[in-house]
């Protein structure tokens, strides 16, 4: 076990619940994502993980020990990168890694060997006199990973490393952190973006007003679901209403809406429905745009538990 | 070491900073100095060791009227102005001239009328002296033609000794000009000791997990609390310090501004840095809310606290510590501006003293509640 939270409560002062009887646990050598909207509890769990946060109850465990403000011997095994930019906008590139790496690596020697290769790792050699300020967004967030990397910690927590990011940089951003795991790292990976989540995480905590509304594989969290197929076909304008139960009769199909020219329909498990839509359109010369069959997301998880959007 | 050389860093590095700690206080006396730069900041008239060398002593009327004259002058009620030397010779007075052990002397020439006046260096002693000799023989043409009538030469001698006593005035009131002149530098001093409030505030929003997110980064890291707070501190005061003694310097020797005895000057700064850093540290952790919204009122009740010292009119300053004076004892920057100006005033050092003890427990009391705050680890909220 690398982190635990084991029946963690959290109430802030002016009375809000940020976490309600949380408990998780992390598993050496994956990518663990915890997966909610804004608010859910994400960050409030990550700092109570590090025991800067008080909370009310609950037991919090790394490495299998007591987490608490001075297990200084535990901090130096975490690497953490805050959610928001946490550089000096004094510093270059390679003073600003330097500085943090130097809170947790004390020869200078060793250090300076840290910090070349995390700098090569988030790929900013080109970078490396640069003031933060003269560097994107892109640029950015990955400086903030190099500065809570360097040390190579075992265990590393990203909250939220991807925010407005462009794609490119985004990419290359996940590309690191399953690079991360790959040289043995545990990784605790918050986002509210869900395509990152199901494409990087061995295992995703879905969190909803500080609680674990569902855990498990991505496998596993779409099997939970009654949702197998989604068709969408872009019809411009749909005069002839009556087609909608025509096609909820299709065997499986348990929902179907048109709205902002698109029909939208929503069916079980099993085998796809296209055939049977395409024969009803015909079959009524309805002409249509295009069609589209997905299967289920994490956000298709997320709405049927909570009935919410997951960016609502 | 590392930790404290990149702190030096970041901190020499943020122009604000800079400017503030460095350039704006220098700017700030250079513009107090132009606008007062015509008055004097010399000490003020005081008792003159007159030397008259002996030989240059005679019978004549030119010399006994002159030494009657000197010996009437008086700076305050029953105090004259002059005590008069006459025990040395001319080589013995250019030795002790030589030497320094003496301001300046005079050589009477009763034959030809005249008054020789060696001096090494010009004050508002030489000034009132030589002011003096000079209404002396301006009026001596009359003084001598009156010789022989008492009553006409008695009015003649009170007249001149009247004109004396209003120059005598005059210098004092130039004195006095420069005297009150000098408290808006004071002031200035002591604003930039508060200012140091800058660096103690920015201290705890990089060290608090609560304040900012570079403090939370450090906090998640291996390295102890109250190390990194004595390294920032260290840092943050070796800056603070040095710009307000490149503004104590500026003053005393580029545009010359008598502080006083430097020595407790310095101590007086050194005290003020601390006073403003501690201050900056409990405007840090006694207030939760926007980082730059505290910082924007701790520089308008620092602004408020100079002003009220006397840094925009010197009458505000009389007027609190006469009608309010508590108000003067609880705020910082009065307690600077009135240990410096203590200095300056009184030989006596129980005021300087009791204004430094005053400038210190409030220190104290900043201090203790900054630690106490910042002792815990862990956070309500972030």
């Amino acid at each position: 076990m690398i982190a635990k939270l084991t029946n963690v409560t959290k109430t802030y002062k002016n009375g809000v619940k940020a976490l309600n009887n949380l408990s998780y646990e992390v598993r050496p050598g994956e990518i663990y994502g915890l997966l909610g909207p804004n608010g859910s509890g994400k960050t409030t769990s990550i700092n109570v993980l590090l025991s800067v946060l008080n909370h009310d109850k609950g037991e919090v465990e790394i490495f299998g020990e007591k987490m608490t403000p001075n297990r200084y011997d535990l901090k130096a095994q975490i690497g953490v990168v805050p959610q928001n930019i946490a550089v000096f906008n004094e510093l270059t590139v390679y003073e600003n890694i330097d500085y943090f790496c130097g809170l947790y690596i004390k020869d200078k020697n060793k250090r300076k060997k840290l910090v070349e290769e995390a700098i090569e790792f988030v790929s900013l050699h080109e970078f490396r006199n640069f003031l933060p300020k003269k560097l994107s967004g892109g640029l950015l967030r990955r400086l903030n990973i190099a500065c809570g990397i360097a040390h190579k910690p075992k265990l590393i927590i990203l909250d939220e490393p991807t925010v407005a990011v462009d794609p490119q940089s985004r990419n290359k951003i996940l590309e690191n952190i399953v690079e991360l795991k790959e040289n043995g790292a545990t990784i605790i990976y918050t986002s509210h973006y869900m395509e990152e989540v199901e494409k990087i995480c061995d295992y995703i905590v879905i969190m909803d007003k500080g609680e674990v509304i569902a855990s498990g594989t991505k496998e596993k969290l779409k099997a939970s679901i009654d949702l197998g197929e989604m068709i969408e076909v872009e019809i411009l304008e749909l005069e002839n209403r009556k087609i909608l139960n025509d096609i909820k009769e299709i065997n499986n199909v348990y929902d179907v809406i048109y709205e902002n020219t698109k029909l939208i329909i929503k069916s079980g498990k099993g085998k796809t429905n296209i055939p049977e839509v395409l024969q009803i359109l015909s079959r009524n010369d309805i002409t249509y745009d295009s069609i589209l069959s997905t299967q289920p997301t994490l956000n298709d998880v997320f709405l049927e538990i909570t009935g919410k959007q997951l960016r609502d | 070491m590392h930790i404290f050389t990149t702190r030096l860093k970041v901190l020499l590095k943020t122009k604000a900073n800079i400017f503030w700690a460095f350039i704006f206080p220098l700017l700030l006396g250079t513009f107090f100095q132009i606008s007062f730069g015509g008055l004097s900041y010399d000490s003020p008239p005081q008792v003159i060791d007159l030397y008259v060398a002996s030989e240059s002593l005679d019978d004549s009327l030119f010399t006994n009227e002159f030494l009657k004259l000197l010996e009437e002058i008086e700076i305050t009620e029953n105090e004259n102005l002059f005590i008069i030397n006459i025990s040395f010779k001319e080589d013995q007075l250019i030795n002790k001239l030589d030497d320094k052990t003496i301001e300046g002397y005079i050589l009477i020439d009763g034959n030809n009328e005249k008054i020789n006046y060696h001096i090494y260096q010009n004050g508002i002693n030489q000034t009132i002296v030589k002011s003096i000799f000079d209404q002396y023989l301006q009026y001596y043409q009359i003084i001598k033609a009156n010789s022989s009538d008492p009553v006409k030469l008695n009015q003649i001698l009170n007249d001149l000794n009247l004109q004396l006593n209003l120059i005598i005035d005059e210098q004092i009131n130039t004195y006095s000009a420069g005297n009150s002149m000098v408290i808006y530098f004071y002031a200035l001093i002591a604003m930039v000791c508060m200012y140091s409030a800058l660096w103690g505030f920015n201290l705890i929003k990089d060290i608090q997990a609560d304040q900012s997110d570079l403090a939370f980064r450090v906090s998640v890291a291996p390295t102890k609390k109250s190390k990194l707070i004595l390294i920032y501190l260290l840092a943050a005061f070796i800056i603070s310090f040095s710009g307000n003694m490149i503004l104590l310097l500026y003053l005393k020797f580029i545009l010359g501004v008598d502080l006083g005895n430097f020595l407790l000057v310095i101590l007086v700064v050194l005290l003020g840095t601390i006073a403003g850093m501690s201050f900056g540290g409990f405007i840090g952790v006694a207030f939760k809310g926007n980082p730059d919204v505290k910082e924007g009122i701790m520089s308008g009740v620092i602004l408020l606290l100079s002003a009220m010292s006397g840094l925009m009119n010197q009458y505000v300053k009389f007027f609190i510590n006469s009608k309010v004076p508590i108000l003067g004892y609880i705020n910082p920057a009065n307690l600077i501006t009135d240990a410096l100006y203590s200095l300056y005033y009184y030989s006596d050092l129980s005021k300087y003293y009791f204004n430094i003890l005053l400038l210190s427990i409030f220190s104290v009391i900043m201090i203790t509640i900054v630690v106490l705050k910042v002792r815990r680890e862990k956070y309500d909220s972030i």
